[in-house]
């Protein structure tokens, strides 16, 4: 999974390196060339998508997903350990929902073609499943590691 | 319906689910049990929330302020107001405050003000004979600025929530930002004067200017977003985007701290702390999407309006709720749920958009610097090696200078809205 989270590593510098380059060419075409791109904006809310996903994906790895923690800290041990892995059950159950009815989606919409790039809409939405995915593996694997330490 | 999607909400937060998956699952709960809409509206609003021009200020906004901020900026900017200011009793604590208020201008989040500031201001403090105390407690609470000042991402974000203009936010966050930075040079100024913490020696005149010019490019940063805003030249994002490559080249050419080893680094952090703030916009809108549908805010502005419709006693209630929330919910987060909700009902009695909008930002940026999930006090601690309970003694008096302002602004709406009007913002 390491292998996998460091080309998504990898991935997310080449996205936001990219987003930055597509609208400052778009501010650069309008205000200074005076001939707007019209495929520009959506390129980059599309990669935007891909970005938060993948990113979030990382962000669960490295726990950094922001959670409410004031109040479980205060538990008794017992109950803290039951919450974390009631935290694991939850979040696997959702994430699986997002990813079945995400793929649902997808497909639904691979017919579709986006407005000013004419691609396939299932290429943006494609991200939630992939992000769902990656999401669940990283939560197995932080889960795998903690049940190590103890 | 209604009771199973605020009852679900309620536990996963307790347990500690992060707040994306909380809202999410409660939504995904609550969609299921009632089986009348298609489930494939969960990753179907969980998308469209998030396909937005507006919200990619966020990640250009994050990605600047981690460019300017590796690029070796706090450092010049340091200097100068040390240069400036730093003679004045209490000199070092008042420059603390003044740096935190120009980083702010570069920056849209209050940690990287505190984590940029404090690095090296808490351990020159301790040298120049500082409580460590002190100085953590001074930078927790000027790291605030860093959300009240332009750019603001939160401000990003009641701008799309509510669809106010994120331009007119930023401008008139300059004020009620002014004022908050003044009180707080002031609270550092008295409690130096008390401690006896002395000023640093007199900068001479070409030295001040020399750090000035070293400064300069960064301090051009805030002239070039707000102007540019202004001047009806960019839109906030791509506003957001000149200030990318302006921080890129000043780091990497004119001061030469950026390059291909640190930039991959730079961008991969400023694409995690993006999502980590945008999955919560994304889950809270599938979630909103069936709050709306069970009329919850309808509920809760009743509710609200059944004891209050007086806009000042409203207003107090707000203030009250939204500093609770704040000491427990992390800022981005409370706002976009909160916002739904309370945005609505303040329109309702007659509170301007922008102002409410500064209430509650000024309001949420307070439980920044509160216990027990004040994220400012966790990066002051982790950098001072001190525990918040040894800082708390000196956070009091800051805090209670934060919640006054808080009051000021709320009941003075002209702090807020006087730079907009004269600027004709409002048409």
């Amino acid at each position: 999974m390491e292998s996998v989270n460091l080309v998504v590593t990898w991935l997310l510098a080449i996205i936001l390196g990219t987003m930055s380059l597509v609208v400052f060419s778009q501010v650069i075409y309008r205000y200074v060339l005076e001939a707007p791109l019209p495929w520009s904006e959506e390129l980059a809310r599309y990669l935007m998508v891909w970005l938060v996903l993948l990113g979030a994906s990382l962000g669960l790895r490295s726990k950094a997903l922001i959670g409410m923690e004031a109040l479980v800290n205060v538990f008794p041990p017992r109950l803290k350990r039951f919450s974390i892995e009631a935290v694991l059950v939850f979040s696997l159950l959702f994430l699986t929902v997002v990813m079945i009815y995400g793929i649902k989606l997808t497909i639904m919409n691979h017919s579709q073609v986006s407005p000013a790039m004419a691609i396939p809409m299932s290429w943006p939405y494609a991200a939630i499943p992939v992000g769902a995915l990656l999401m669940i593996t990283n939560a197995l694997v932080v889960a795998i590691e903690r049940w190590k330490n103890n | 319906m209604a009771t199973i999607l605020i009852l679900s909400l309620v536990a996963f937060f307790l347990i500690n689910l992060p707040i994306a998956f909380s809202l999410g699952a409660a939504a995904t709960l609550t969609i299921i049990l009632q089986g009348q809409v298609p489930p494939t509206l969960i990753p179907q609003r969980m998308f469209a929330a998030i396909d937005s021009f507006p919200l990619m200020a966020i990640p250009f906004f994050v990605l600047a302020g981690n460019l300017m901020g590796s690029g070796g900026i706090s450092k010049r900017l340091i200097h100068f107001a040390t240069c400036l200011i730093g003679k004045t009793t209490g000199g070092l604590a008042v420059v603390t405050v003044a740096t935190c208020m120009f980083f702010a201008a570069i920056s849209g989040s209050s940690a990287a003000t505190a984590a940029a500031i404090g690095t090296i201001l808490i351990p020159a403090m301790v040298q120049h004979r500082y409580s460590i105390n002190f100085a953590g407690a001074t930078v927790a609470s000027s790291g605030e600025l860093g959300v009240i000042i332009p750019p603001s991402i939160p401000m990003v974000l009641f701008g799309v929530m509510a669809g106010q203009s994120i331009g007119t936010m930023f401008i008139a966050g300059f004020v009620p930002g002014m004022l908050i930075a003044s009180t707080l040079m002031v609270t550092a100024y008295i409690i130096s004067r008390i401690k006896g913490y002395a000023g640093t020696t007199r900068a001479s005149g070409g030295e001040t200017w020399r750090a000035f010019k070293d400064s300069a490019l960064a301090l051009m940063m805030p002239v070039i977003i707000l102007g540019g805003i202004y001047g009806g030249i960019f839109t906030p994002t791509e506003a957001a985007v000149v200030a990318v490559f302006y921080g890129f080249l000043v780091g990497s050419i004119v001061y030469r701290e950026i390059n291909l080893s640190n930039i991959t680094g730079i961008l991969v952090n400023s694409a995690i702390t993006t999502a980590t703030i945008m999955i919560i916009i994304s889950t809270a809108s599938t979630f909103g999407w069936i709050m709306t549908r069970e009329r919850i805010p309808i509920m809760i502005a009743e509710a609200f309006l059944a004891v209050t419709s007086n806009p000042a006693v409203f207003l107090l209630l707000v203030n009250l709720l939204l500093l609770f929330i704040g000491t427990i919910f992390e800022t981005s987060a409370a706002l976009i749920i909160l916002t739904p909700l309370l945005f609505p009902i303040a329109v309702q009695l007659g509170v301007h958009p922008i102002h409410f909008g500064m209430i509650m930002i000024v309001n949420l940026a307070v439980g920044m610097v509160t216990p027990p999930l004040g994220i400012n006090l966790f990066v002051t601690c982790n950098i001072a090696k001190i525990r918040i309970e040894d800082m708390a003694g000196f956070l009091v008096p800051y805090l209670i200078v934060l919640i006054a302002n808080i009051f000021i602004i709320t009941y003075i709406p002209e702090i807020t809205l006087w730079l907009p009007t004269v600027l004709g913002m409002f048409k």
